[in-house]
């Protein structure tokens, strides 16, 4: 492709979907990773196979924490991607075969499917249970993707310096270096290499089969040898399918393999014969078809994720104003809603405007994934419940199975533990803080000064009283947690609400007189008016919101009896 | 075009060669200070690992340690003689000079100096003594590596050190167990050629190594209050004394408590290993009694093990659940246990984890305000017991703030390890004192680390420390391996 330009609508298309369509992808994405400018997490990366390219990509998913830079370096890497097609295209000498433009785009292509749809598998039954567990499981890591870039600046290189290596009859002797090196840095993505490289050589008129199979043995012998000497702890399924692909070590989706075989089959479909052509052609042009799982595509899964986003960010009038166009029915999204509600001093007035889940709405149980828990997680760290903040973040934080750090919940374990006064537990969370791109400045100023106004703010607001946790209790945890501390009007919202989506009237009720005194209300606000409404009328007050959630409770519950 | 050689050429070569090598040499390596224009400060050095004042095993590794100053240049003198130098507030030891030093020093107690460069010279800091004991400890430690969240685990390793330098062995790593739970390696009293691990969930088991060859045992039964956890060989090897708990966390609202984890059910059971059958006493598994931490005593004649009443559960916040320090007579020949349950100790305090020494003369044990969980409460300090005596010591030269708990003994009984969260209240670290024939203990010193700045970036707690006498023999592949196959079951029977 002689004209570059032609990359610029791809280009163009790639930055629109990621940072105005899914710009919560990459915030998903930027916080289950910690990178860190430093020269032991490059070689602890480097001690893998693969650890280049995981090193890479780690950087660059860094960036969206800025989502307009984020957008921007994954652009770039796409079109790399698009180049490095192109190139093996040009040295494949494919232009007079197919068309050029539709080859290259399809990596793209299948990166944007990859990216925007097969994201979102685990989250397809948004109606089922909170956020499915296995919502990070499905989740790819960006791995393989400069593995496939790294390709063609080498190659490149490779190319120029060794143009007389490839233009022998023989030429796969060069590789008995170069293969491990790359396999070293790309991990299993250098297979492609070696695969391109078989076709380039038979396309060169080669056609002595010890020379093939000598090659084969070769690398099955490379990647053999490098699991037995230098990574045994791992099983030997990662040697051939990636270490650090994916989020979790021991899946190894297939959509991993979708960018390089398609880039293969394109490959193949210069292969002299011309039926053998158009049927490689047609594999290609298949591979890509399958890949477009468009269909399965579900915006809900995506909608809590930008919640999300926006509660981390703090955009709270933007969480109300997309839930009132539209909430997705879920445990997580309620929490969401709620929590916005209650930072806007809102929930009193109108939460059961908004979908309610159940007595999980405000505050849900502990659960082992990375992302199920975060709305509670920041539920409680906005109430000042600490010590729940910081079990949930921890556990949210160990439940990333690749073993990565957070930066957003380090940082909020390293406020929580100041808050508690474990200085020197904090300052190792600021120290790693210290080191990333984008949480270095607060880290350094709380290392120097101990303290700031977040953690001031946490320290008022916490309990007074020892207790133990207890779920079950969880609405008279948060009535102790306003009586320890009755500025603390948001923990009093929190109280009567979980009350009131516990069904428990009687308490309700008794407790309604504290939103009066306590609460800063001019008025009863219009929720707790209505839920008054409907206890007062035993249910039977006709349009009441409350009335219609605890009517819904009660069918859900007779559902769920046979 | 042929390349010509010429003599100035190559002078010119050799010339430049040897400027660079001089300048490097200036640059990379550091000097010893000049003694004559030291200034002396009246402080020990603010350094760390804290390595002042302490007794040394003969065959340690060396004490690397850095200083938390500003220190540009560090040196090491000891006995007069300077031992090593460093650029930058890191000083590590070469590795066969540190065995020189302490192969010519053994049973000394020496000098030691430190100097740092400062930006306004160097500092003389107060000097301390090192005293390298000549009982050595165990060449191998084993311990969990484990993050200390709350609910959730991940990525959890076994691993093994060589003490005598700093290579690693994994013996059970997450990647090759489905990322499951794995726990407790316990050696038979510190002895490689039998120990046993566990890995937990779905097609889990206990992982029996004897001299090599793995065994996978299904340690339980359908009747017992839940899996095997705390366990205990016999001095034969034969019996294997363990407790079934049922475990639950807690957690606490207060800022200086985290977890409290403690056990609803419990009790204790001896298996026979040989006869694959696990006997069940009602001295050791009383419904109204949660009876845990079991282990053998060193001639093998009997059993420890720890006790509370079942209704202390019900106190405020578990404050009245407090564990009393239990021995019940054990005949190994006939795997039978007495009638009669002696208490050794009940206190104000919750006594957990015994563990008696070799020669059968100390028992330490950790003690809590209340709980069964000491690794999450500050005020867990380790006590020694002596047995023939009845003497209690609160080991006040061991213990810090926070807490000190799951002790092991040396083969030789003059070492012990024990977990410390001194250093933040956090994260637990394998720390060393020697014990003396008469009980007395020395001022603990922290594994060292080919970098000692290792302890301020790990995330990982160091668990279940347990000292070895050899190099295990096996590996994680093996422990894989073993996992893979049917585990042996053992019937129950009721004494």
């Amino acid at each position: 492709m002689k004209n570059k330009l032609i990359y610029l609508p791809f280009a163009l298309l790639t930055y629109g979907l990621l940072y105005f369509w899914h710009p919560e992808v990459m915030n998903y994405h930027e916080q289950n990773q910690l990178f860190l400018w430093t020269g032991d997490y490059l070689a602890q990366r480097l001690a893998l196979p693969g650890g280049l390219a995981d090193w890479i990509s780690e950087c660059l998913v860094q960036f969206c924490y800025v989502p307009w830079l984020g957008a921007l370096a994954l652009t770039v890497l796409f079109t790399l991607l698009a180049l490095a097609t192109n190139l093996w295209v040009g040295l494949l000498a494919l232009t007079t075969l197919l068309d050029l433009y539709s080859l290259i785009s399809f990596p793209v292509a299948l990166l944007l499917t990859v990216a925007a749809a097969r994201w979102a598998d685990g989250f397809s039954q948004p109606h089922a249970a909170p956020t499915p567990a296995n919502f990070s499981s499905k989740c790819i890591a960006f791995r393989p993707i400069p593995a496939g870039c790294l390709g063609a600046p080498w190659i490149r290189d490779v190319w120029s310096e060794c143009r007389k290596t490839f233009a022998r009859p023989y030429p796969l002797g060069a590789d008995a270096l170069l293969f491990p090196v790359l396999y070293w840095l790309v991990g299993p993505t250098a297979l492609l290499y070696a695969a391109l490289r078989l076709v380039h050589y038979y396309a060169r008129g080669g056609r002595r089969g010890i020379y093939v199979l000598t090659y084969l043995i070769y690398i099955l012998f490379i990647l053999l040898n490098a699991h037995r000497l230098l990574f045994p702890q791992w099983p030997l399924s990662a040697a051939f399918c990636g270490l650090n692909y994916c989020r979790v070590p021991t899946l190894h989706p297939a959509c991993h393999w979708q960018i390089p075989l398609t880039v293969l089959f394109v490959a193949l479909a210069q292969y002299p014969a011309k039926v053998a052509r158009y049927f490689w052609v047609a594999v290609a042009g298949l591979s890509l078809g399958v890949l477009l799982p468009l269909k399965d595509y579900d915006p809900d899964p995506y909608e809590v994720l930008k919640q999300d986003m926006l509660v981390r960010q703090e955009r709270w009038d933007e969480v109300i104003a997309r839930a009132e166009r539209h909430q997705p029915p879920t445990s997580m999204s309620s929490e969401y809603v709620n929590l916005a509600l209650a930072m806007k001093r809102q929930l009193a007035e109108r939460m059961f405007q908004f979908y309610q889940s159940g007595p999980d709405a405000l505050l849900m149980r502990s659960m082992r994934d990375n992302l199920s828990n975060m709305a509670t997680a920041e539920a409680f760290y906005h109430l000042g419940m600490i010590n729940s903040a910081l079990r949930y973040c921890s556990d949210l934080q160990e439940s990333i199975v690749n073993n990565r750090k957070s930066g957003r919940l380090e940082r909020r374990i390293a406020l929580c533990q100041l808050a508690n006064g474990r200085t020197a537990v904090a300052r190792k969370h600021l120290r790693l803080l210290s080191h990333s791109l984008y949480y270095r400045a607060e880290a350094e100023e709380l290392l120097r000064q101990g303290y700031n106004d977040e953690v001031k703010r946490l320290q008022r607001l916490r309990y007074r009283q020892e207790m133990l946790y207890d779920y079950n209790e969880i609405d008279k945890m948060l009535g102790l947690l306003f009586v320890n501390n009755p500025d603390n009007t948001m923990a009093l919202d929190y109280f009567l609400g979980q009350l009131l989506l516990k069904g428990d009237v009687q308490n309700f009720m008794g407790h309604l007189p504290w939103a009066q005194q306590y609460g800063g209300y001019a008025v009863m606000p219009a929720g707790y008016q209505d839920a008054v409404r409907t206890i007062q009328s035993h249910g039977n007050a006709p349009g009441t919101l409350y009335g219609n959630y605890v009517k819904k409770m009660m069918s859900n519950a007779q559902t769920e009896k046979p | 075009m042929k390349l010509k050689l010429r003599t100035r050429d190559l002078g010119r070569g050799l010339a430049l060669v040897a400027t660079l090598a001089v300048v490097c040499a200036l640059f990379f390596t550091s000097g010893t200070p000049d003694l004559r224009r030291v200034r002396p400060v009246d402080a020990l050095p603010p350094m760390y690992p804290d390595y002042t004042d302490v007794t040394i095993p003969c065959n340690l590794a060396p004490l690397n340690f850095l200083l938390r100053d500003s220190a540009r240049e560090v040196a090491l003198r000891v006995d007069g003689r300077f031992l090593a130098t460093s650029h930058g507030a890191r000083l590590t030891i070469p590795l066969s000079r540190w065995r020189k030093f302490t192969a010519e020093h053994r049973g000394d107690t020496l000098q030691v100096e430190v100097f740092a460069r400062h930006a306004d010279g160097w500092r003389a800091y107060r000097s301390f003594t090192w005293m390298v004991s000549p009982d050595s400890i165990d060449p191998y430690l084993t311990y969990r590596l484990i993050e200390p969240d709350y609910e959730v685990w991940n990525n959890l390793q076994i691993e093994q050190r060589s003490l005598a330098d700093f290579s690693t062995k994994q013996l059970a790593d997450y990647h090759l167990q489905q990322n499951r739970c794995m726990n407790c390696h316990i050696p038979q009293g510190a002895s490689a050629r039998r120990s046993m691990l566990y890995v937990r969930g779905e097609g889990g088991g206990a992982v029996l190594n004897e001299e090599g060859r793995l065994r996978k045992l299904a340690l339980t039964a359908d009747s017992l209050v839940s899996g095997s956890v705390y366990f205990s060989f016999s001095p034969g090897g034969r019996w294997v004394v363990f407790s079934s708990n049922v475990i639950i966390p807690g957690f606490h609202t207060h800022p200086d408590r985290r977890l409290e984890v403690f056990d609803t059910r419990s009790d204790v059971y001896v298996a026979d290993l040989q006869e694959r059958v696990i006997h069940v006493w009602p001295q050791l598994a009383d419904s109204t009694q949660l009876e845990t931490f079991p282990v053998f005593a060193a001639d093998g004649r009997g059993i420890y093990f720890c006790s509370a009443p079942r209704d202390s559960l019900r106190s405020h916040l578990l404050h009245g659940l407090k564990y009393a320090l239990l021995h019940v007579d054990f005949d190994e020949a006939t795997g039978q246990i007495a009638r009669q349950v002696d208490t050794v100790y009940a206190g104000e305090k919750s006594v957990c984890h015994p563990r008696v020494s070799p020669d059968g003369r100390f028992l330490v044990y950790t003690v809590a305000d209340y709980g069964t969980f000491p690794i999450w409460h500050p005020e867990a300090d380790l006590s020694l017991l002596h047995l023939d005596t009845g003497v209690r010591d609160s080991l006040p030269q061991v213990n810090a703030p926070f807490s000190d708990t799951y002790h092991s003994w040396s083969s030789n009984g003059r070492w012990m390890v024990f977990a410390s969260k001194r250093d933040d209240g956090l994260y637990g670290k394998p720390y060393f004192t020697h014990i003396d024939k008469e009980g007395r203990a020395t001022k603990p010193l922290l594994l060292p680390q080919r970098y000692p700045e290792y302890y301020d970036h790990t995330l990982k707690s160091f668990n279940i420390p347990e000292l070895v006498d050899a190099e295990l023999p096996f590996d994680a592949v093996d422990v894989q391996r073993a996992m893979q196959r049917e585990a042996e079951t053992f019937t129950l029977k009721r004494e």
